[in-house]
């Protein structure tokens, strides 16, 4: 199994800073590293918005279903562009040892990002349970409302998770697929596979964050 | 200058007391033009609001105890990875950025634009601008590469008349 804080604390040594132009080309993508509070304050004030005050359990999933889409979008193209990078090569890819240890070594990396701290709890193709401490959009709620939610809020994180199971297990990452629409709707739209919920939020006052990833 | 400092216990990355976090061209500009797509122009109104408090709290932290604040603001944008942003003539009412991250992906994603693209920064020039002048007033995104990226070299923001 592969050991995942040595991952993490490889790439917390990898200097991910702004070229000439005031960009940040990584992993075959531009990242940023704007404000979590700012992803989170919009998109709570989205899902506001979008229920305008009804009491509709339809209008407001259909709001959080967006938020989570992002979230797909984002683990696509990240954690997709991450698994085919060369970093990836040189450090992870020696270590692994069977199909799981690309979610344990995806995963050790994403606590380099700000997120805040996930662990895994259990992984097979057929499942995923993932622990988040202090996930920065709980983290958000809690700060901006003063007080807990009825419902969880970590949106990107578990439109993130279902991307990095389909990724892996559906997908074949291992093998470099090109990632592009095509791809993108058969793992998302026309033929998925990956389905999740949280469990427990943080912003619910749960001690932390549980999401679950499941095979449908 | 103002450095991000990673806090691996906390899973934190941290400028200016404010949490950072990493995310990628195609989650900024496909969850800005989700907001749009779904709720219209007001959307784009809570993210330039919601952007500028937010980037009001972090500067004044950040530049609290410095000499040149003009030019640590221009430097932490460009440490954000939003582009190169040009305040030379701020208090004339006036920003240009070059290179804008929300720009070029917004048009390379989604083709030319109708209106600016870049909520974040213009919410950022606004903050910048309270800091550097101590009023308030609102910017709006006059010329943006993604509306035609062959007409517009770079993006510019202009004080609200």
């Amino acid at each position: 199994m592969i050991d995942m804080n040595y991952v993490t604390q490889q790439f917390s040594k990898a200097e991910i800073n702004n070229d000439e132009n005031g960009l940040i080309p990584a992993f075959g993508v531009y990242l940023t590293k704007i404000f979590g509070d700012y992803y989170a304050e919009i998109s709570f004030e989205f899902e506001k918005m979008f229920a305008d005050g009804l009491d509709d359990p339809e209008v407001l999933e259909a709001a959080r279903q967006l938020l989570i889409e992002a979230g797909h979008v984002c683990g696509f193209n990240t954690f997709g562009g991450i698994m085919k990078s060369e970093e990836w090569g040189a450090v992870v890819l020696p270590l692994i040892q069977e199909k799981e240890d690309w979610v344990r070594g995806m995963v050790a990396i994403i606590n380099v990002l700000g997120w805040g701290v996930y662990s895994i709890a259990e992984v097979s193709e057929e499942k995923l349970v993932l622990e988040i401490k202090n996930s920065y959009e709980a983290d958000a709620y809690l700060r901006r409302y003063g007080e807990n939610a009825d419902h969880p809020t970590c949106y990107l994180a578990l439109g993130a998770s279902i991307a990095l199971m389909s990724l892996v297990y559906h997908a074949d990452i291992s093998t470099k697929p090109e990632l592009d629409d095509i791809l993108y709707d058969r793992l998302f739209k026309e033929a998925r596979k990956y389905a999740g919920k949280e469990t427990h939020c943080m912003a619910m006052g749960h001690e932390n964050c549980k999401i679950e990833i499941f095979k449908q | 200058m103002a450095e991000f400092k990673l806090n691996l216990e906390k899973g934190e990355l941290l400028i200016g007391g404010k949490r950072s976090v990493f995310h990628c061209n195609h989650y900024n500009t496909f969850l800005q033009k989700t907001l749009i797509d779904a709720m219209g122009e007001k959307m784009t109104v809570v993210q330039i609001s919601i952007s500028e408090k937010i980037n009001l709290e972090m500067l004044g932290k950040v530049t609290q105890d410095v000499d040149n604040k003009l030019e640590e603001i221009e430097e932490i944008f460009s440490n954000l990875g939003l582009g190169i942003l040009d305040l030379s003539n701020i208090e004339q009412g006036k920003a240009i950025v070059d290179n804008s991250h929300y720009a070029l992906n917004c048009y390379y994603k989604f083709g030319e634009q109708k209106g600016g693209s870049c909520l974040f920064a213009n919410g950022y020039i606004q903050a910048a601008y309270q800091i550097l002048t101590g009023e308030r007033k609102e910017f709006v995104e006059t010329q943006c590469v993604s509306m035609n990226p062959e007409k517009f070299e770079n993006c510019i923001f202009e004080v609200k008349t």
